[in-house]
């Protein structure tokens, strides 16, 4: 059977870009708005910045809103994963990009961070979509919960360390502030949160908000992720500068009987 | 409005009861204190053999088998293992990780972030790390099934040059990757090739009607299910194998001025959306 590597052939030496580009003595462009003719001052970094992810100028009291979320995504306490990572990188003086891009990394997760926002995202649509068809809240939930064997930690509505989520309220707020109408989304998230909260002491979290109210402002999962990818980065990069001049081996030291070793006995190598 | 979404339940912060360990725990590695300060190592052990014997008695590979099985491996084991880590030791200077390591260096980014920029690419999907953890859950969950008839089975299910749908096999540049191809062939020459490396020739051995093939990521997997890796380790010895030549390419270009790397002129470069302004 013979290859067809013309599609590849006619990229050879040539970039094609949907995003934009630098074209000397004309300007640099996202997505056709030229970043170096009347954007500063009229545009929000936040605006350009979800631009340039997805193809898309928001308005500004959308980018405002999502500004909020990186601001509460980016705590400086040094105990939260991404932000130990931070934190070592600065103790062990690695070059700031690196430890940020590590702890960056660390929060593409399975339970916190920006990695877990498809997953909010998965469960919410489902439950829209299950609504649609006239199904109860309570069915819903209990259909996911069964699902989770019984436990009710369903992303978007259940945190590490704690039960509820402080920033639920002030985001939820500061949208209305804003003007946004409650949305069919935050509409069933919300009611999704009052069944778990009386059955199983379980509250939305942060991820939840964005789910909801992202779908409601026509973002989709892709996109919310995408946006979000590097939304701990001021948190690491704060707890990465809080170490740096802090003496080697400040951070959590540890003795090496700190570490508990439960492997084989000592035992000797053999030959071959 | 739901009078739900109009009155949201009182939010309480409540902390959760989770008992988290006082001490890390580790079966791979022992640390004895210096005597005289406990915060100093006077002799480390993996998996119960002193680092100093190991260093006099075995090699690099033979060691890494050991930090991710708990043992040694045997005689065969060991070639086997040998010969995937230099198999895989670059994969090559088109593949995007190696490219990332290039442009860092031609870039001027600090020598020490090479290999970390260039291991992230690794991290992909097409050719990459995220693939080896599928693959190998794939052999291992139909390896009782005839390949062959599992491959014209889901072959006969493909629209005309679709993929396969598992991740280490498929199509380069819409052919059969030939290096992998005889790569394989030399690995399973070896003593140490079991079943599951057998399992995946006779699959893709099915396939090839459909221009399907090999992929590097679908030997490395098969290799690793032979040597009895935990599928979760796949990805990053994946990583771990192919670190000396990214390492190598980016070193390459260190110190070297930016014009050593193409740099596509302005006539190659294409925007596709229209001027706003």
């Amino acid at each position: 059977m013979p290859n067809k590597t013309d599609y590849w052939d006619q990229r050879r030496n040539n970039v094609y870009s949907a995003a934009g580009g630098w074209i000397l003595g004309k300007g640099a462009f996202s997505y056709g708005l030229n970043l170096l003719d009347g954007v500063i001052g009229k545009y929000s970094y936040m605006q350009i910045h979800v631009q340039n992810v997805t193809g898309k100028m928001p308005e500004r009291k959308i980018a405002d809103w999502i500004e909020a979320v990186f601001i509460f995504q980016s705590w400086p306490d040094s105990r939260i994963w991404c932000n130990q990572i931070g934190a070592l990188g600065g103790e062990a003086n690695c070059p700031d990009a690196a430890a940020i891009a590590a702890g960056i990394q660390a929060a593409y997760s399975e339970v916190y961070g920006g990695g877990t926002i498809l997953k909010g995202c998965e469960f919410l649509h489902s439950a829209y979509a299950k609504r649609l068809q006239g199904m109860p809240v309570k069915e819903i939930v209990e259909l996911e919960v069964s699902r989770r064997r019984g436990r009710p930690n369903i992303t978007g509505f259940a945190r590490p360390l704690v039960k509820g989520d402080e920033r639920v309220e002030i985001l939820w707020a500061y949208a209305r502030e804003l003007g946004f109408p409650i949305g069919p989304y935050e509409k069933l998230a919300v009611e999704i949160e009052a069944y778990l909260s009386a059955q199983y002491g379980e509250q939305m979290n942060m991820n939840g908000v964005v789910a909801a109210f992202g779908t409601d402002q026509g973002f989709s999962p892709e996109q919310l992720k995408n946006v979000s990818a590097a939304i701990v980065s001021s948190g690491i990069e704060a707890c990465y500068v809080d170490n740096i001049d802090r003496p080697q081996g400040s951070f959590l030291p540890l003795r090496c009987d700190d570490i508990e070793y439960t492997g084989k006995p000592i035992r000797a190598v053999p030959t071959d | 409005m739901s009078s739900e979404a109009d009155a949201p339940p009182a939010r309480k912060i409540q902390r959760r009861d989770e008992s988290f360990t006082k001490k890390t725990v580790t079966k791979i590695w022992l640390e004895e204190r210096d005597p005289e300060n406990s915060y100093l190592t006077e002799n480390a052990f993996c998996h119960g053999y002193n680092l100093l014997d190991l260093v006099r008695k075995r090699s690099f590979s033979d060691t890494v088998y050991l930090l991710f099985r708990g043992e040694l491996p045997n005689k065969a084991q060991a070639e086997l293992f040998g010969c995937l880590m230099v198999a895989f030791m670059s994969p090559g200077p088109r593949h995007p990780a190696t490219r990332a390591a290039v442009l860092a260096a031609v870039g001027k980014t600090d020598p020490a972030l090479i290999l970390p920029i260039s291991l992230s690419i690794l991290a992909g999907e097409h050719c990459g790390a995220q693939d080896v953890l599928p693959t190998m859950r794939f052999i291992v969950r139909n390896n009782r099934d005839d390949p062959e008839q599992l491959a014209a089975t889901m072959a006969s299910r493909l629209d005309p040059g679709s993929e396969i749908g598992v991740p280490g096999f498929g199509r380069l540049f819409d052919g059969i990757d030939p290096l992998t191809g005889k790569i394989a062939n030399t690995l399973m020459a070896l003593p140490g090739a079991g079943g599951c490396m057998h399992w995946a020739a006779g699959f893709v051995a099915g396939l090839r009607h459909a221009n399907i093939g090999w992929l590097p990521t679908g030997l490395f997997a098969a290799v690793l299910c032979d040597l009895g890796f935990n599928p979760k380790t796949g990805a990053g010895l994946y990583q771990l194998c192919s670190a000396p030549g990214l390492l190598a390419h980016g070193m390459e270009l260190v110190g070297k001025p930016i014009t050593s790397v193409p740099f596509p002129a302005d006539d190659h470069y294409h925007i596709e959306t229209e001027n706003a302004e």
